[in-house]
């Protein structure tokens, strides 16, 4: 469904090359996890595919294809719906992902353009059930409120009801787990896996093979601005070829004795 | 030892902690757990002095803590913050974020204090010629590291890390966790770490307390084994931790 064919993003200002020629594939139903450190060019490339990145900033070359069609090239047009109904991103930092002066409720409905009353109390019907699914249960209490009265890990566990409920053929989570808490993280990674095995597309961006290894088929680990491997989720956490996923990988477990 | 004795502390009409006593031995790790919104935090800053309880009261060493005393407890309890970015000047150099404790608290001359910086930063292996830059062209790791070192500036006998490490990405979170055991080999000192992340807990823990609602609800000494852990709630925890550590055992 979607093709990266050697990816190349330059800033302009230093000329220093950020992500180096990478490639990889997402078809339909499957996921695919990003890993790597900070500063490995992670999230530019998942910005890079929601076309998100300034053009007057970076300079982008390779090939980015969603359904055949080509998304990156100079005259390139966005398919309708391309962001949002085809491909939906969950955003590193909740705080900034919403208007500080609307309050929730209004913000969220006007994304989702409900009218009529029938319409928009099926809708609030719905949206109740999304933000159950992760871990809110007090909807009154969000639509209500304003960004700033919320902390960061509820904004970002808002963020990632509305992703679900707009029902995207991709998903793209952009370390959606990191600021919020260990009981909430687990309800969100349940409800994501669930989604996925209802047959969504999903790229994981993260640095926990913990996650990735719940949440996709197949990783490609990172490291400054190349794939330096790729292959299976378990393969590569259990024979890793390179050093660095190595040390990545001993790092997301700590606590060895006990149960394992 | 640091020990807080029955303290509430009340905002409004909400209870952020409720009837705690903790206690915190010498050359020991800490660890609380708990989810948000638990009461962890005001603990934390309770036990450093930047806020008082309602009741209940806080001993250092067997005196309690009062505005008296107040000055040398915050030189003996030191607080990491979360946010290392916002809790250091973003104008000042490194240098001159570790220079200020050592004027200050330790009233130390000039030649002795570029020395006790050196140390620092071999301690916390901050890169010494970054020393010269501002704070806000350090990267997250070494503003982290940073902030640790200006708590250990102060010579204490407690650090508490308020949810230092959970936004860190895994590496660097394992070699400053790593770090610190080995520096509390060296030098003695007590650490306190608040994290609702329970593979840190077990990582470093001599004694584990796990809050919830502002209570604590359980207690455990040298915990070896994700199942020591009893209670209902603890188990949930344990629940959410193996769930991602399961997927790599298939």
């Amino acid at each position: 469904m979607l093709k990266v064919n050697g990816l190349e993003i330059t800033a302009r200002s230093t000329k220093e090359q950020l992500v180096k020629g990478i490639s990889f594939e997402v078809g339909k139903g499957e996921s695919l996890g990003l890993i790597g450190e900070s500063g490995s060019g992670k999230s530019l490339t998942s910005k890079a595919i929601m076309k998100l990145l300034n053009k007057r900033v970076f300079n982008m070359s390779g090939s980015i294809r969603w359904k055949e069609q080509e998304i990156l090239g100079r005259n390139a047009k966005l398919p309708k719906g391309y962001r949002g109904r085809q491909i939906a991103m969950i955003t590193q930092n909740p705080m900034t992902a919403f208007a500080p002066m609307i309050r929730l409720g209004r913000q969220i409905e006007m994304g989702f353009d409900v009218k009529e009353k029938k319409a928009k109390q099926e809708f609030y019907e719905r949206l109740d059930i999304a933000l159950k699914n992760v871990n809110l249960p007090d909807m009154k209490k969000i639509t209500n409120s304003y960004p700033d009265e919320l902390s960061g890990g509820m904004l970002q566990r808002v963020m990632i009801a509305l992703t679900i409920l707009q029902s995207p053929e991709l998903i793209i989570a952009d370390e959606c787990t990191t600021a919020v808490d260990a009981a909430s993280e687990y309800m969100i990674l349940c409800e994501l896996e669930r989604l996925r095995k209802e047959g969504m597309s999903m790229i994981v961006v993260t640095h926990d093979f913990g996650v990735a290894a719940r949440l996709c088929d197949k990783v490609a680990v990172m490291k400054s601005g190349s794939i330096i491997e790729q292959g299976k989720t378990l393969d590569v956490f259990k024979s890793p070829a390179q050093d660095y996923t190595k040390q990545l990988a001993q790092a997301s477990l700590l606590f060895r004795e006990g149960i394992c | 030892m640091l020990k807080a004795e029955n303290i509430t502390k009340r905002y409004g009409f909400q209870t952020a902690v409720d009837d705690i006593s903790i206690t915190i031995s010498d050359d020991s790790v800490t660890v609380i757990v708990g989810e948000s919104g638990s009461g962890k935090s005001t603990l934390a800053r309770m036990l450093s002095y930047i806020e008082r309880p309602d009741t209940g009261r806080i001993l250092l060493d067997g005196t309690s803590i009062g505005r008296r005393t107040a000055k040398a407890t915050r030189r003996n309890v030191q607080l990491v913050m979360q946010d290392a970015a916002s809790s250091l000047d973003p104008h000042q150099t490194a240098e001159q974020v570790l220079d200020e404790p050592l004027k200050l608290l330790l009233k130390m001359g000039r030649p002795q204090r570029r020395e006790r910086i050196s140390e620092l930063t071999d301690m916390v292996h901050f890169p010494r010629d970054r020393l010269k830059n501002k704070v806000s062209e350090l990267s997250g790791g070494q503003q982290k590291r940073l902030c640790i070192a200006r708590a250990l500036a102060a010579e204490p006998q407690h650090i508490i890390f308020d949810e230092s490490f959970s936004g860190l990405d895994v590496t660097l979170r394992k070699q400053i966790l790593s770090m610190l055991k080995e520096l509390r080999k060296k030098l003695h000192i007590s650490f306190l770490i608040i994290t609702h992340d329970l593979d840190t807990a077990m990582y470093m823990a001599d004694r584990i307390y796990v809050m919830r609602f502002g209570k604590v609800i359980e207690t455990l000494e040298r915990p070896t084994s994700f199942l020591d852990l009893k209670e209902d709630y603890s188990k949930e925890l344990v629940k959410a931790a193996e769930y991602k550590r399961q997927a790599l055992y298939i």
